[in-house]
């Protein structure tokens, strides 16, 4: 569990063109460089956003990186209400 | 001349980023307020703003967490989000006002961090555009810490503005003071979406009749109650410490659903 770490990633994504470019692009370098528990690192891969939450990754993180990724509010709140 | 304006604005990204999903009449009172609080601000004969804002992991991190931090440069950029159909442009900044008011600050024994370098987010650059667009002023953001427990309490917010207020009132300019966030609402949390709309009521209520007791009450958890995004009401409960005589008039409120935000806009004038 590495709270800071995936959190200091999602970050710099949101607010790093340069880092964006890099998660868009060569995904599994960029992660690399964070030191993430394999549970984190699946969940940026497969952009688990219901594990991400448990995972502690803050949500004024969390709604912007994945507004980059392109997930729309719905999508985003059934992700995180899978039960409705 | 000190303080010659304040207002407290909401900042919801929704409100230029994903616009045409709110119903059109609450869009269209929420424009029409704003556009009356930046004629009143043009009015004033402000020739600086001040803006008490919240951190969105823009400027600070786990790294470094400041409760306050005054912005000094004498320019800014914004906004540093790519979604928010906001024009990225070099917002001017009062480096000047901002060393004068540390002065007054640390004099007083009040010791906020500060900074010469900058990113602006939705937070500031919400405000700026629609109040300030065409009309620009130069700024000093203060930012404050509403994002990462322990956050000051809306007592040292409230003491903070105080001294705020105190150290412009011994200026020689004229300055236009704005408080942004809020008001209910919770980004990104499960409950997304969930706008606490008797929380905004009572909470107007309060800045309107200068219930500063209350204010400074206010606690964390009923913020917290309120959605995470409501302990950004802190940076109003602080403009009401620096204008303490002056009472708050709503210019608008509607429960944006769509922008997931309980939407408010006062303007403050000297109590009759």
């Amino acid at each position: 569990m590495s709270q800071y770490q995936i959190q200091k990633l999602c970050r710099a994504v949101n607010n790093d063109p340069a880092a964006r470019k890099r998660f868009q692009t060569e995904q599994d370098a960029f992660i690399g460089d964070f030191d993430l528990s394999d549970e984190e690192r699946k969940a940026l891969t497969a952009m688990d956003i219901d594990a991400l939450y448990n995972l502690g990754v803050h949500p004024l993180l969390l709604r912007p990186f994945t507004i980059i990724a392109g997930v729309s509010q719905e999508d985003y709140l059934t992700a995180l209400n899978p039960g409705g | 001349m000190p303080v010659v304006f304040a207002a407290g604005v909401s900042h919801a990204p929704g409100s230029t980023a994903w616009t045409e999903l709110a119903p059109s009449g609450q869009k269209d009172a929420i424009y029409d307020g704003y556009a009356r609080v930046a004629r009143d601000l043009a009015t004033s004969g402000a020739d600086s703003v001040v803006i008490f804002s919240s951190e969105h992991w823009t400027n600070f991190f786990f790294d470094n967490m400041p409760a306050f931090c005054v912005g000094r440069a004498d320019h800014y950029f914004g906004p540093v989000e790519p979604w928010l159909r906001v024009e990225r442009t070099r917002v001017p900044g009062n480096a000047a006002l901002a060393a004068e008011l540390l002065r007054s600050l640390y004099a007083e024994g009040v010791d906020p961090s500060y900074s010469d370098e900058m990113e602006l987010d939705h937070g500031t650059m919400v405000p700026i555009h629609f109040l300030l667009s065409g009309r620009m002023k130069p700024v000093v953001p203060i930012i404050f810490n509403t994002l990462s427990e322990p956050m000051p309490s809306s007592d040292s917010c409230f003491r903070f503005g105080e001294a705020v207020g105190a150290a412009l009132a011994k200026s020689e300019r004229k300055v236009a003071l704005i408080a942004t966030g809020g008001l209910s609402h919770a980004p990104g949390e499960r409950r997304h979406g969930v706008i606490d709309g008797d929380f905004d009521a009572e909470f107007l209520d309060n800045l309107a009749n200068r219930r500063h007791d209350a204010l400074r009450a206010l606690s964390h958890e009923r913020m917290t109650q309120a959605g995470g995004g409501t302990h950004e009401c802190r940076a109003w409960i602080a403009l009401a410490g620096a204008v303490p005589d002056w009472a708050g008039e709503t210019v608008v409120y509607e429960a944006v659903v769509p922008w997931a935000t309980g939407f408010g806009l006062m303007e403050f004038r000297p109590a009759a």
